[in-house]
């Protein structure tokens, strides 16, 4: 079934709005109902008094949460709508070629974090607290640039 | 859009004899979207609507120079074939144009591909053999357009394509190269597994199954994930070596043993391209091959003849090619009459005015 809202992908979700007396239902994609979470957190209005109840129902088989294509029909078509479908692969090999920047700063951040967190447990261990604090801050600033770097 | 011939004709680079040219292509996608047969047409238009502000940044304008994005549906259908023809877009692409573009630098050595399968396919392309600077330029083309997406990226799977062949590297490495007497004494098969044992495949140009009209073949690599870029380029120059040594062999073994029989026919051809009313685009191909195969091996002709010409002319030779280069859209028909011409005046050979 094609969703109702956009007409483009493949709806995999119930909804069920229900506003006093009346119940309506709309059958849309995982992309829409991703839109609709968002606009949903967005509008707060507690007294129109409308609730919305989503149901989950899977035809058969996983299903990709970001873009709702199910594990069968890639197996029948041999072809990825997101990057997030690789989830129904299994690939044996691991790439080991180029790497983009980002994560080439990332992977450097998390190996500094972890060099001074062995440093850390050192100077705990040797009751050298005053720089163990200078070190646990140094640490705390690190992870925050990472976190950074990861939006 | 531009009726100039992309840079990599230019036949000046490494054995530009026996390889034309070397392409490698980069295949990214970006987190904002999912795959592209997935998105929408406002999706896909603000995609391109992003890319055409990208490549007019001045930092873009600093690492890569000027570079022009063209919306495929604002082209001709004219425009387009000759694109394919070119080699810069997929038969796929042209069949499936709207919301897709392709952003062209100055000379059509590197080309970004936005929409096709993938949301981003980085090309390059150079002369003869010379898959290192095509790498180099596709390389650093990537990393200029990292600064302004994020890439879909995965710590086992590497960079994610909407192909899982694809997925790993993303690259591709393509050689075009002239095999007539390989191609003659059914040496191709042989080479094809043997190289593919080692991850290579081999398909004819222009053609499908036996041989492929103007004795034109591709050799690129099928496995992209569990390898290195460097790994797999290095890997490929040395096949593509060994295939020249082989194709050289095989040149030399024909003239030697059938002189007459293989000059006749080059001579023959050199003959039809001047006095010939009537040409379709396979016949010339095919005696550009046999003119290609004569200027390597030394043979005189009444016209000095270079690599460059003949390298135009499998460009021009083409549909799109030939209407662009007469500013004249023809049917096949008169195509086939005009073609003649063409060919006389890019090789200065004289005719029968």
């Amino acid at each position: 079934m094609i969703c109702q809202n956009c007409g483009q992908h493949e709806a995999t979700i119930c909804v069920v709005k229900i506003t006093g007396n009346k119940t309506e239902k709309q059958y849309i994609c995982q992309y829409c109902v991703n839109k609709l979470n968002e606009n949903f957190n967005n509008i707060i209005n507690p007294f129109l008094g409308s609730i919305m109840e989503l149901n989950n129902w899977q035809p058969g088989g996983d299903i990709c949460p970001t873009c709702g294509q199910s594990k069968r029909k890639w197996e029948e078509t041999g072809k990825l709508n997101c990057k997030d479908c690789y989830n129904f692969l299994n690939i044996s090999k691991k790439h080991i070629g180029k790497r983009p920047i980002r994560n080439q700063q990332e992977l450097y951040l998390i190996n500094i974090i972890k060099e001074k967190q062995n440093q850390l447990k050192k100077l705990i261990e040797e009751e050298k607290y005053e720089e163990a604090a200078i070190l646990r801050d140094e640490i705390k600033g690190l992870k925050e640039n990472k976190e950074d770097k990861n939006d | 859009m531009t009726n100039k011939l992309p840079n990599w004709l230019n036949a000046k680079g490494h054995q530009n004899d026996i390889v034309i040219s070397s392409r490698v292509r980069l295949a990214r996608n970006i987190d904002d979207y999912m795959f592209p047969r997935n998105m929408t047409r406002l999706e896909k238009e603000k995609l391109l609507e992003s890319l055409k502000d990208t490549i007019e940044t001045p930092e873009f304008n600093q690492e890569l120079g000027k570079m022009t994005l063209i919306r495929l549906e604002e082209a001709t259908p004219i425009e387009r074939q000759y694109l394919l023809e070119k080699h810069l877009i997929s038969p796929d692409m042209l069949e499936n144009y709207p919301s897709t573009g392709i952003v062209l630098g100055l000379d059509e050595s590197i080309s970004i591909l936005v929409n096709e399968e993938d949301h981003l396919r980085i090309q390059s392309f150079f002369s003869g053999l010379n898959l290192e600077d095509a790498y180099i330029i596709a390389d650093k083309v990537d990393d200029v357009l990292e600064k302004f997406y994020q890439y879909s990226y995965h710590e086992q799977y590497g960079y994610l394509t909407s192909c899982p062949t694809n997925v790993g590297t993303g690259i591709r490495f393509s050689v075009m190269m002239h095999l007539p007497a390989l191609a003659m004494n059914a040496g191709l098969e042989k080479i094809s597994q043997g190289i593919k044992k080692e991850g290579f495949v081999i398909r004819g140009f222009f053609g499908e199954g036996s041989k492929a009209y103007g004795d034109l073949y591709q050799i690129s690599n099928q496995f992209t994930i569990g390898v290195k870029e460097t790994e797999i380029m290095l890997s490929l120059n040395s096949k593509i070596n060994d295939i020249i040594e082989l194709e050289k062999e095989s040149r030399s073994k024909l003239f030697l043993e059938q002189e007459l029989h293989i000059k006749d026919m080059i001579y023959r051809a050199y003959g039809n391209l001047k006095y010939a009313l009537i040409l379709s685009a396979k016949e010339g191909m095919n005696d550009i091959s046999l003119l290609r195969l004569g200027l390597e091996r030394g043979m005189k002709f009444d016209q000095e003849l270079n690599y460059q010409q003949l390298n135009s002319l499998i460009v021009l030779a083409q549909p799109a090619g030939l209407q662009k280069y007469f500013a004249k859209t023809m049917e096949p028909e008169e195509r086939d009459g005009k073609r003649p011409q063409l060919f006389q005046e890019i090789l200065k050979i004289g005719g029968n005015k």
